[in-house]
């Protein structure tokens, strides 16, 4: 195990001060917030630029011809230099050759369904994923191929294909490998998993890359866990098609992007159609705007684009990917440590142990919905700790792992952001370790 | 609502402790033919899936079986339903039938079986809930429509006598 760099608690308190959510109490305690993975914090610097827009250029964005630089129209000539520093932003955070390469969606699940619908694939082309993946990885493939299945006349037509994760639930690039035959016109993966924090390396990237490309196929990356996290670079790993959101990196809610190459996202059939898609229209035929724009119908959430210069402004220089990761491991270590020695029958960990491959993710799973409840009800009322129970919209590979040996739905989750700190690790883990160890003294008739 | 101590200690000896890894308790694991009936019941406050399904197999004169599935979430109603499994295991369908879930005196047997001490209410709440839903069950294995299942109200909301009476 490596040896993580060491943030300083200085640091951490400077960071934290920049978050005002941090700063209120109920009973007399802050919040713990350890819900990152379904939706970040905000620094003050994020919420100043969404106030901005707000206060001071509250305009649509709308109306512009394709190319337009310069507006002659004060609040509109305003929104647009923003909104094209945000572009750029994401465009240099991904490593993309350019900003028009870079679509606004409202989350990861929209970006993936403008993919999945865009690609007009044929009956006979298979779509390629792991078990585990997100339902906005799952579900818009399933919906495609139901599409071909109809198309096709063939209710059994094989259109998504799945393979298996290794044995310890972690990333098994041979089986990946494996899985992608000369049919395959997808592969469509999550970069790192939401349930239990597992990355696939930038390594075996490449190598999927490499294969999918050798028989003609398109890599989607379902980046949605990765991005807010660590640096992705699109160019480098080979990726057609990029999914991620803005809200789980300090951002904006309902903020997302969707990168695509540029000679793939022309050829990309728009999904949301009308409203400022349109370079220009008649009564009988359209002729769409050039990407990014054709994508992106109707006006825009402008002070989300704004709030998301400010916001990856914030991750990646004032905070930076370095000191995420290394808060983040120490952050999981410490909790690894000490809830790993609380697993029996009743209780366990997903994912493999070591917190290095977790992210900032800690999940734990029970048979008992009464104990998964009782940590989050205890934590709740005792430390106004914030975590998330469920499925994670995980729900199929869950089912296909604990159906048969009780719910699915029994799991809770702890994700650490950079602003997270020991002590709250320690507030969070003696609530875990007490209800753990006394179960029945927690359990409540909800 | 706190938990009884008598359904606390049902759940831990006969639930929890039968619980592993790789297996749910038994009555709760699933089977992999076609149960002959089954039905659902929201018996569990909070809404959203805490839905207990009832499966039932067997013939047209014996019970032969009973699994459960649900979220484990509530050990009231696990205890409850552990036991209205292993009560129904080799009985007719019209002895099941003939019970009436809203009267003191039918639920008798089922609190002898989950022990002491008293009649807590938590318990007899689910109880109600379960048989209710096991005879709809039988009803299902007998392509009899189920009958709908009265929400009950929190313990204390009504005079739990006064209601079984009338």
């Amino acid at each position: 195990m490596l040896t993580p760099m060491t943030v300083g608690v200085d640091q951490i308190s400077a960071i934290r001060a920049d978050f005002p959510a941090l700063r209120r109490l109920r009973n007399g305690k802050p919040p713990i917030y350890f819900n990152n993975s379904c939706m970040s914090l905000r620094p003050q610097p994020v919420i100043d630029a969404i106030t901005r827009y707000y206060a001071e250029f509250p305009t649509c964005g709308g109306g512009r011809a394709e190319g337009t630089k310069r507006l002659h129209n004060w609040f509109q000539d305003e929104l647009r230099s923003h909104e094209v520093y945000a572009r750029e932003a994401v465009c240099e955070l991904l490593g993309a050759a350019s900003a028009d390469e870079i679509v606004w969606t409202r989350n990861t699940t929209e970006a993936l369904n403008i993919v999945a619908h865009g690609l007009a694939l044929e009956p006979g082309d298979e779509v390629v994923g792991c078990e585990r993946e997100h339902n906005s990885n799952l579900v818009p493939w399933l919906e495609v191929e139901r599409a071909l299945r109809r198309r096709a006349g063939d209710p059994g037509l094989v259109v998504r294909r799945t393979f298996d994760l290794a044995e310890d639930q972690s990333f098994d690039i041979e089986k990946a490998l494996a899985a992608i035959t000369p049919n395959t016109k997808v592969l469509a993966l999550g970069h790192a998993s939401n349930l239990d924090g597992t990355l696939i390396a930038d390594a075996e990237l490449k190598r999927l890359a490499d294969r999918i490309h050798e028989v003609g196929g398109l890599f989607v990356l379902d980046a949605a866990q990765s991005v807010p996290h660590r640096p992705v670079d699109v160019q480098a790993l080979g990726i057609d098609f990029l999914a991620f959101s803005i809200h789980k990196m300090c951002g904006p809610t309902g903020m997302g992007a969707l990168y695509g190459r540029m000679s793939l996202l022309a050829s990309l059939d728009p999904w949301v159609v009308g409203g400022d898609t349109v370079a220009d229209t008649w009564l009988d035929r359209v002729e769409y705007k050039r990407p990014p724009g054709r994508f992106e119908g109707g006006l825009q959430h402008y002070a989300g684009i704004v709030g998301t210069g400010a916001a990856i402004d914030y991750v990646t220089k004032h905070v930076g990917y370095d000191t995420i990761r290394a808060q983040e491991l120490a952050l999981n270590q410490r909790m690894t440590e000490r809830i790993a020695p609380l697993q029996d029958e009743n209780f366990w960990l997903l994912g493999p142990e070591d917190p290095e491959r977790r992210g900032g993710v800690i999940t734990m799973t029970s048979p008992h919905g009464a104990l998964i409840n009782a940590i989050e009800k205890t934590g709740d009322e005792e430390a106004n700790i914030m975590v998330r129970k469920g499925m994670f919209c995980g729900n199929a590979y869950l089912h296909k792992r604990f159906d048969g040996v009780g719910s699915a739905a029994n799991n809770l989750r702890a994700s650490a952001y950079f602003y997270n700190t020991l002590e709250e690790c320690d507030v969070f883990c003696d609530v875990v370790e007490r209800v753990v160890k006394n179960p029945f003294d927690y359990f409540d008739d909800e | 609502m706190a938990i009884s101590t008598a359904v606390r200690r049902y759940y831990a000896e006969k639930i929890y402790a039968q619980t592993s890894r790789t297996g749910a308790p038994p009555n709760f694991r699933p089977r992999d033919d076609e149960p002959a009936g089954r039905s659902t019941v929201e018996g569990c406050r909070g809404g959203g899936k805490n839905i207990l399904e009832i499966r039932l197999y067997g013939t047209e004169q014996t019970v032969e079986d009973v699994r459960l599935s649900c979220g484990l979430c509530n050990p009231a109603m696990m205890a409850a339903a552990d036991i209205a499994a292993e009560w129904a295991r080799g009985r007719g369908p019209e002895e099941i039938l003939r019970v009436d879930a809203m009267s003191v005196p039918a639920l008798e047997p089922f609190f002898e079986r989950l022990g002491g001490p008293g009649e807590p209410d938590d318990a007899r709440e689910k109880f109600q809930y379960v048989l209710m839903a096991l005879q709809n069950a039988v009803r299902d294995s007998r392509g009899e429509p189920a009958i709908p299942i009265p929400e009950m109200r929190e313990p204390g909301e009504r005079d739990w006598a006064e209601d079984t009476d009338s």
